[in-house]
């Protein structure tokens, strides 16, 4: 369960989809993007964002 | 460059990366993939492909490589596992054509078994493997 406050801030909804990878000692959910075909396009030349940005490029 | 209607497309690491940098000849590359998304099949590459554009894109961009793999993984894109059969004949394509890499060597491979289209960004691996789409003009393979 992703506690409220998160949800709200990240502008998680009901039936979200994640990624879900095993970091080891950590668990990483990555939300599932709306058109991935677009959203590759580019992404490596592209910078990891600061979690208030994240809800804005589908990155939880 | 028009992408061709029908048929398998096997995609190789430069043009995966072309288009994960978004290059010259990326946007081809989302042509394929969107066709692909609209017909309801896949493309295709190896699983030796994609770990030769994770190595790379690691390399390039550490902080990515989690969005990196989950939009490659949510891509209609299907990953040819790397059998022992295939690597044997991999290598043999490789010498047969001139391919210097085993990557690049596994997609010809694969491209010519199933009679698909390889999509490339690397001129030389488009002349040693005619009917290739070149989506760009890039020379060499070090660098992808």
């Amino acid at each position: 369960m992703i506690p409220a406050e998160l949800r709200k801030r990240l502008s998680l909804e009901a039936g979200t989809s994640f990624r879900l990878y095993d970091k080891g000692d950590k668990i990483v959910l990555i939300r599932e993007v709306k058109d991935p075909v677009g959203h590759g396009l580019g992404i490596l030349r592209r910078e990891a964002t600061p979690l208030e940005e994240n809800k804005e490029n589908g990155r939880a | 460059m028009a992408v061709p209607e029908q048929g398998d497309f096997v995609l190789d690491a430069s043009s995966l990366l072309a288009y994960l940098r978004g290059e010259p000849g990326g946007d081809l590359v989302q042509r394929v993939f969107s066709h692909c998304a609209e017909c309801g099949y896949k493309a295709k590459t190896t699983a030796l492909v994609l770990l030769r554009v994770y190595e790379q894109a690691a390399e390039e961009n550490e902080l990515m490589m989690d969005d990196v793999i989950s939009v490659l993984e949510q891509l209609p894109l299907e990953v040819v596992p790397l059998t022992g059969d295939l690597a044997a004949q991999s290598v043999r394509t490789s010498l047969v054509k001139g391919i210097k890499d085993s990557a690049g060597g596994s997609a010809a491979e694969l491209a010519t078994t199933i009679g698909g289209t390889l999509v490339t960004a690397d001129k030389d691996m488009a002349r040693l493997l005619p009917g290739s789409l070149l989506v760009s003009e890039r020379t060499g393979r070090k660098d992808y």
